[in-house]
């Protein structure tokens, strides 16, 4: 898989490796941004209260 | 000739599929299902261990700094404008304001406690309901509808969560020790309790929310605060833990933040720089009446 995606990036080494940063970069903001938060309200958080 | 002409193109075509005679490589092996699969979950796992570091980042820094700064909002609005536009004045236990009852959901006070964090400060609202107060990022501490109101006679009870993937509003309240204080600002002043002790408890144990935590009976003159959260901190919702604190003091807004806070707490050092001048709301002073005397126990 990974070596398919790097077949896949065109161009030298230098560019690729920059190419496939930028990618990292945008999938870590996209975790961060919708998906980490989204997965946060999905987890049950402990009960705090009494009687409740 | 003829032969050599077609050894030369077949070099060509191998050349241009990458075949084994280009640059002497070694030819790639076929990629395995295996090492797809391998990698997915590598990568999968990756993305969990990320969700733990973000979720560590996000409750401990992103929220408090949120809260911090949703506080000093709140506290600027209620200098600038006080309670006289409640329905009704503040009701009076002794020589205590008691802030009318809130509405669900509503945020009346803000809690500091230099014992969580010199800096620390939260916002408080009405009931106790999961997803309108506990649970938001811009709340997270809730005020148990049954109780008092800060400053009143009887138990002011709040709970808030200690560990988990949401705002973890009470998670330092192991640090509290005997006499440490725990401030409430609310629209009518500052409110100073100070930690006395902590239990733990079964989830229903109702009885830490009475007048008088643990006993029966109609509220006395005694002012308690009582946290509840959760315990054990990171895998627990089979304890409560319960904290208590007596009230200390009282000052109203206009004479500034209590030193003690003001000395620890640069956010609210800056509501002491400006403090707000009598002459600016002279309503509350018709409202409250004595608001310019400091009143103690």
């Amino acid at each position: 898989m990974f070596s398919l995606l790097w077949r896949f990036v065109p161009g030298p080494v230098w560019l690729r490796i920059l190419v496939l940063l930028v990618v990292l970069a945008a999938l870590v903001w996209v975790l961060v941004t919708y998906a980490y938060p989204y997965a946060s309200l999905l987890l049950v958080p402990n009960q705090s209260t009494v009687g409740g | 000739m003829v032969e050599d002409h077609s050894a030369a193109a077949e070099s060509e075509v191998a050349r241009h599929r990458g075949g084994p005679t280009h640059r002497g490589k070694k030819p790639r092996a076929k990629l395995s299902p295996l090492t797809v699969i391998g990698e997915l979950l590598f990568t999968c796992g990756l993305i969990v261990l990320g969700y733990f570091g973000w979720q560590q980042f996000h409750t401990e820094v992103q929220v408090v700094a949120e809260q911090q700064d949703l506080a000093a909002d709140d506290a600027a609005r209620w200098t600038v404008t006080p309670p006289e536009e409640a329905p009704e004045p503040a009701r009076w236990d002794g020589d205590i304001p008691v802030l009318a009852e809130p509405a669900p959901a509503e945020v009346f006070g803000v809690l500091y406690v230099p014992a969580f964090g010199p800096e620390y400060a939260n916002r408080m609202a009405e009931t106790t309901d999961w997803w309108t107060v506990l649970n938001l990022d811009k709340k997270g501490i809730g005020h148990y509808e049954t109780t008092q109101m800060p400053g009143a006679f009887g138990n002011f009870a709040v709970a808030g969560h200690r560990s988990g993937p949401l705002i973890n509003s009470f998670r330092e309240v192991m640090n509290l020790h005997v006499g440490d204080p725990l401030y409430v600002q609310t629209p009518q002043g500052w409110y100073t309790y100070r930690f006395r002790s902590i239990e733990y408890v079964l989830p229903t144990e109702v009885d830490v929310l009475n007048p008088f935590p643990r006993l029966e009976g109609k509220p006395g003159e005694d002012r308690i605060m009582t946290l509840t959260t959760c315990h054990p901190k990171q895998s627990g919702s089979a304890e409560r833990a319960i904290a208590y604190a007596v009230f200390d003091d009282y000052r109203p807004l206009s004479e500034g933040p209590p030193p003690e806070l003001a000395a620890v707490n640069s956010r609210v050092a800056e509501q002491s720089a400006n403090p707000t001048k009598p002459q600016d709301n002279p309503v509350e002073h018709s409202a409250l009446g004595v608001a310019d005397e400091k009143v103690g126990l």
